[in-house]
């Protein structure tokens, strides 16, 4: 009969091998999206913010480094593999944009100047209130990207030298601000065609609001999620400049 | 769906490429999707292939930044002392994202309907003409009512004088 192990040195081999780090991540983000389709996809349940509650908890609860950051370091060696698909998911963006161009004939003008005019009050609003309420470096820093769908904020952020951690965060809260704001500012403003509001919800609330707008009206979906890849462009081409401008 | 994915592995590729020797100051994969965005326009098409590994990957992009994000246990203790200047910056921001997207391309809209011979227009303005009608339909149901209302007060005094 061979020994048996004791539980703490199954979880001390366990927690060593990148697997369980990316059965976490999966397993976690599994439960999130569980709850989300059954709560009718309310957007306050977001799997994407329980995956990251419950690994956090688990991670600096239960013994997975001496201290907080030895946790994460541990944990992010095996969750690296799907940090890296954010770059592969950045390129797919193309699809959407693409789809979305066939049916914006004659109507690109005005969503350029509305996409650059957005985003530039979003991310001036975010820096300027931030740095006035003095909230610190690397929080003014993250608000400059957060703006952005994440996958290509993160690619900013790292050019840019700030935080991506903070960023993702961000982007996180901002796309379920966004998703249950969205509704209540455009009938506030009475805006009615559906190419409008998807644009919009594009721009302000990132792939959640994306999913929301589809369920909705499919030509809201489509030009949601074409606003969310160019409004993302846009942005990686003009940050760098407006960053140095507010910042330098 | 693996030829997808091939593709999409090969555009990320080049996009890295030109932004190492070319355009630092881009990332990679934002070359690589406006590439592939031109190298779409020129082809015409999307294949089903490329089509399903983007939706799979628009759908749940969320998953792809929860290992960054849980980072965010060591900047805990900063959140905590910036909470409120953070969530006032992260919800007026959010508001004035999607007003001001949303205002600009109405007041385009309203002054320039270029794309006037679009299905998609020609659909929308029916459907608020269709709003339009049933103002105008409640507006004159008022009116109605109103001169009903004052004829009974004519008649009511007519009756008082008599």
């Amino acid at each position: 009969m061979t020994d048996r192990l004791p539980i703490s040195e199954i979880w001390v081999y366990l927690s060593g091998d990148p697997l369980f780090a990316l059965v976490l991540t999966l397993a976690t983000y599994q439960i999130g999206y569980t709850l989300y389709v059954k709560s009718n996809r309310n957007p306050i349940l977001n799997p994407a913010a329980i995956s990251i509650v419950l690994i956090s908890v688990i991670i600096s609860q239960f013994g997975f480094g001496d201290s907080n950051r030895d946790a994460y370091q541990k944990y992010f060696e095996g969750a690296q593999f799907v940090h890296f698909l954010l770059g592969t998911a950045t390129v797919a963006l193309a699809v959407p944009i693409y789809r979305g161009f066939a049916q914006m004939k004659g109507k690109m003008f005005p969503i350029f100047i509305a996409l650059i005019a957005g985003s530039i009050a979003s991310i001036a609003s975010a820096v300027l209130i931030a740095k006035y309420m003095n909230a610190g470096d690397s929080i003014v820093g993250s608000m400059y990207t957060k703006s952005v769908t994440a996958p290509i904020a993160m690619g900013i952020a790292e050019r840019i030298q700030v935080s991506p951690t903070l960023t993702a965060v961000f982007t996180v809260i901002t796309g379920i601000l966004g998703a249950i704001l969205a509704p209540y500012i455009l009938d506030i403003f009475k805006i009615r065609p559906w190419w409008i509001r998807g644009t919009a919800i594009g721009v302000g609330a990132h792939g959640l609001g994306i999913t929301r707008a589809f369920s909705v009206n499919e030509q809201a979906g489509i030009f949601a999620s074409m606003a969310m890849g160019l409004n993302g462009v846009l942005s990686a081409i003009l940050l760098p400049y407006i960053y140095t401008l507010l910042h330098g | 769906m693996i030829d997808g994915l091939v593709q999409i592995f090969l555009w990320q590729g080049i996009g890295e490429l030109v932004s190492r020797f070319l355009l630092p100051s881009m990332p990679g994969p934002v070359i690589g999707l406006i590439l592939l965005v031109a190298f779409l326009s020129i082809k015409g098409e999307v294949n089903p292939s490329l089509g399903m590994v983007a939706d799979a990957f628009r759908q749940h992009l969320a998953l792809l930044f929860v290992p960054a994000s849980v980072g965010v246990i060591l900047f805990l203790p900063e959140l905590k002392t910036h909470a409120l200047a953070v969530s006032v910056a992260l919800i007026v921001s959010v508001i004035l994202a999607i007003a001001v997207t949303a205002l600009v391309l109405k007041l385009f809209s309203i002054k320039e309907p270029v794309y006037a011979h679009t299905k998609a227009y020609k659909q929308e303005m029916k459907e608020l003409d269709e709003d339009r009608r049933l103002e105008i339909e409640k507006r004159k149901q008022e009116r109605r009512i109103k001169a009903r209302q004052k004829k009974n007060a004519k008649k009511a005094m007519g009756e008082k004088n008599d």
